[in-house]
């Protein structure tokens, strides 16, 4: 990222380096170009000048002769005197023109040349009058009067004119160029300092913009490296981290509290202090061999070993702790993260306390219970043997009295027999039926799927007896599977049975309706009958142990076949009710859950 | 053994059922001559020839009627002995009871006995249930000594 951003701004700058120079050489070649041209423009005006200078030089020389030829005065020839001198000066100099390209040779000959015409003119003529005599005056006069001197000096003015017009020509030129090369320069600078100003500006945009995003960036990293240290400072778990020497880099809040020491006495000092003594070998070797594994991070401790802490006061307490490890800079960084647990084997003693006592309690109930059901066992075995002997002594004496002596009893008598012996009979089934519904409450349920149809179809065949002599009409309609213990269940099915079949006896002829049907995650087994029904102020009654809706000579019974039904289900973990209105059938209801055997 | 009919012997604490028995038994012409005895204890010294029985002469029952509950020794633990000598093992052993209890069956089946007969208390089915036994055991069944002798019975010969 840091590399990155460095390389850009490197580019950056290289760009905008790059332009400036760029610009800044074009500014500098239009700059030379516009010397360069003014330097001609100024050999130009030199020259410009020595011409001028040259005709105005023998100009002059020529008015001092004919002033002094006129005159004779000396006075005149003061001009004359540095004449010759300074036009040799001034033609050396146009030699130096020619060569620098600004005269042309053969007009710089014919001004030699011309000049020096004019100068052996003057000196002769002065020369002349100067010898004082009236003939060399007029000689002198003379000369001059013939125009050579004259001719002379129009020949000069005729060449230099030209030369004076082609020097200007060129001077204008020259300054056309010049004007044109400073347009350049100035546009180029123009342009320069636009392109410049622009990649400035983008580059000033840019930076800019990787400022913002590194603020962002830099803010983003201290909100998360505040909350980080938001959350390791308010986290209910001490964390401690340790460098490669076991010494302590960090140590939070929680830390502080638990191990009841304070940040600034803890900070490098190695870890060992927290640890109880006889622990710290092992601790060490844990931490060498978790090093080793590379794992990041793993419970502290293992299975049955529990972990302890020493507190700044020696106080030892139970701890949960997980370590992980960091590499951070070449550095390790092992961090633990622990919990006090004090209060929670605290609980968890407890807990187990009240789970022994509850446990204890369990067995001396059981126990007990166990007595009881055995005594309740002895009981019904003693019931089913002792009880039953005299009662069948009882009915079988009868019967051999009613045959040995039968014939010989009156009406009254016979009665009297018959009667003894319905008696036993009755009672013989009511201790049957007992004993039968105190097994039902013993022993064991088998599990098994059993078919709600075959219970019926068994049903049927065992009261069979029942349906002799009269019409009765079964509607058998879906019929599920349930399950359950079969033996228990066939119990139910011949118990309802039997009962719609039995409060039917009068009817012509008897429905009996069953059908079977899944609600609320439940097998509802319905059996319903057309027969005397029952008054539903007593349907609370129906399925407790002798309870009987009917007289004895109205409809048999025990009052006992219900109860069972009822117990059977229970013990299922299901329930069984009824609903009937007098006359008017009953509808007799049971519900298992369903469960499926794993077969 | 001279007798050719051979005896039943009544294992019953309970003079009643005695008598209900023994009454079932001649009312439905069963030939055999009964020896009834009182308590467990007392059946074995008839089945051991001991005791009071020690000189006792008239070989094996053709049948054993056990009641179940007796005193001194119950009819179970008779069945658990007879049936663990060689020699009385042969005899059958019908169990006679009140209970219908399921364990005394299981038991008793599981110990050897030849029948299972709850006491009915209907008269009519006792004789019914007695005599099919006694019929069957006493009367129409031949008796196992007379059937060819098995060869693991071959050590301990009978007279």
């Amino acid at each position: 990222m840091a590399r990155e951003a460095s390389t850009k701004f490197i580019s950056l700058f290289g760009g905008v380096a790059l332009v400036t120079v760029a610009g800044v050489a074009l500014v500098w070649w239009a700059g030379v170009r516009v010397t360069r041209i003014n330097e001609q423009i100024a050999q130009r005006e030199d020259s410009e000048t020595r011409l001028i200078e040259l005709q105005n030089t023998l100009t002059d020389a020529e008015t001092a002769q004919r002033g002094f030829l006129l005159t004779q005065d000396e006075q005149y020839l003061a001009p004359y005197a540095g004449v010759p001198g300074r036009t040799h000066e001034l033609l050396a100099r146009l030699d130096g023109d020619v060569q620098a390209g600004l005269v042309r040779k053969d007009d710089n000959d014919a001004l030699h040349r011309l000049s020096e015409q004019k100068l052996a003119e003057l000196d002769s003529t002065i020369q002349l009058a100067r010898q004082g005599t009236e003939e060399s005056a007029q000689a002198a006069r003379a000369r001059v009067r013939d125009n050579t001197g004259k001719r002379i000096m129009d020949d000069i003015r005729a060449r230099i004119a030209p030369l004076l017009h082609d020097e200007r020509q060129s001077q204008r030129d020259l300054a056309r160029r010049r004007d044109e090369a400073t347009i350049v320069r100035t546009i180029t600078a123009i342009a320069g300092a636009v392109v410049t100003l622009a990649f400035l500006a983008w580059a000033y945009l840019r930076i800019r913009q990787d400022i913002a995003q590194r603020l962002d960036a830099e803010k983003e990293l201290e909100q998360g490296r505040q909350r980080l240290a938001g959350i390791v400072g308010s986290t209910m778990d001490a964390i401690i981290s340790v460098d490669e020497q076991q010494n302590v880099v960090l140590f939070n809040k929680a830390a502080e509290r638990v191990f009841r020491c304070s940040v600034k006495d803890v900070m490098g000092m190695p870890l060992e202090r927290f640890i109880p003594e006889r622990y710290r070998n092992v601790h060490h070797e844990h931490v060498r061999r978790f090093s080793e594994t590379g794992m990041t991070s793993r419970a502290m401790g293992s299975g049955a070993m529990n972990l302890s802490g020493v507190r700044a006061d020696g106080e030892e307490f139970p701890i949960d702790a997980s370590i992980s490890q960091v590499q951070i800079g070449g550095q390790k960084l092992y961090t633990v993260i622990l919990r006090d647990i004090t209060d929670r084997k605290k609980t968890e003693e407890q807990l187990r306390q009240f789970q022994a006592e509850l446990e204890q309690r369990v067995q001396e109930r059981t126990v007990e219970l166990a007595a009881a059901n055995q005594e309740l066992e002895a009981f019904g075995y003693t019931v089913s043997h002792d009880l039953r002997a005299p009662l069948r002594h009882v009915t079988s004496f009868v019967d051999l009295l009613d045959k040995h002596a039968g014939s010989v009893l009156d009406e009254k008598g016979k009665r009297y027999v018959r009667t003894i012996s319905e008696a036993g009979r009755r009672m013989a089934n009511l201790i049957d039926d007992l004993l039968m519904l105190s097994r039902l409450g013993r022993v064991t349920l088998s599990q098994a799927q059993v078919s709600l149809r075959q219970l019926v179809d068994d049903a049927m065949i065992q009261l069979a007896p029942e349906m002799v002599d009269r019409r009765v009409e079964w509607k058998i309609g879906e019929l599920q599977e349930v399950c359950g213990d079969p033996v228990l269940l066939r119990n139910v099915m011949i118990n309802l049975l039997g009962n719609a079949l039995k409060y039917s006896r009068g009817r012509d002829p008897a429905i009996i309706e069953v059908q079977s049907h899944e609600e609320d995650g439940q097998i509802v087994c319905m059996v319903r009958d057309n027969g005397v029904g029952f008054d539903m102020r007593f349907a609370d009654k129906l399925f407790g142990v002798f309870q009987r809706l009917h007289r004895a000579d109205e409809f048999e019974g025990t009052g006992v076949g219900l109860a069972s039904v009822r117990r059977i289900v229970q013990r299922h973990g299901g329930k069984a009710w009824a609903e009937s209105e007098l006359d008017r059938g009953a509808t007799f209801y049971f519900a298992l859950p369903v469960r499926r055997t794993r077969s | 053994m001279t007798t050719s009919i051979r005896r039943i012997l009544l294992a019953e604490d309970d003079p009643n059922d005695v008598e209900l028995t023994l009454t079932a038994l001649t009312d439905h012409a069963m030939v055999n001559e009964v020896d009834v005895v009182n308590d467990g204890a007392e059946a074995m010294d008839y089945l051991f020839c001991r005791g009071k029985y020690a000189g006792r002469a008239t070989g094996l029952p053709a049948v054993v009627l056990l009641d179940i509950k007796m005193p001194k020794v119950d009819g179970i633990e008779v069945l658990r002995q007879l049936k663990s000598d060689p020699q009385l093992r042969i005899v059958p052993v019908v169990m006679l009871t009140s209970s219908r209890e399921e364990r005394d069956l299981v038991e008793s089946y599981q110990l050897g006995a030849s029948a299972f007969v709850v006491k009915p208390v209907d008269f009519a089915a006792f004789v019914d249930a007695v005599k099919q036994v006694g019929v069957f055991w006493a009367v129409v069944n031949e008796p196992p000594p007379s059937r060819p002798i098995p060869a693991n019975w071959a050590a301990h010969p009978r007279q």
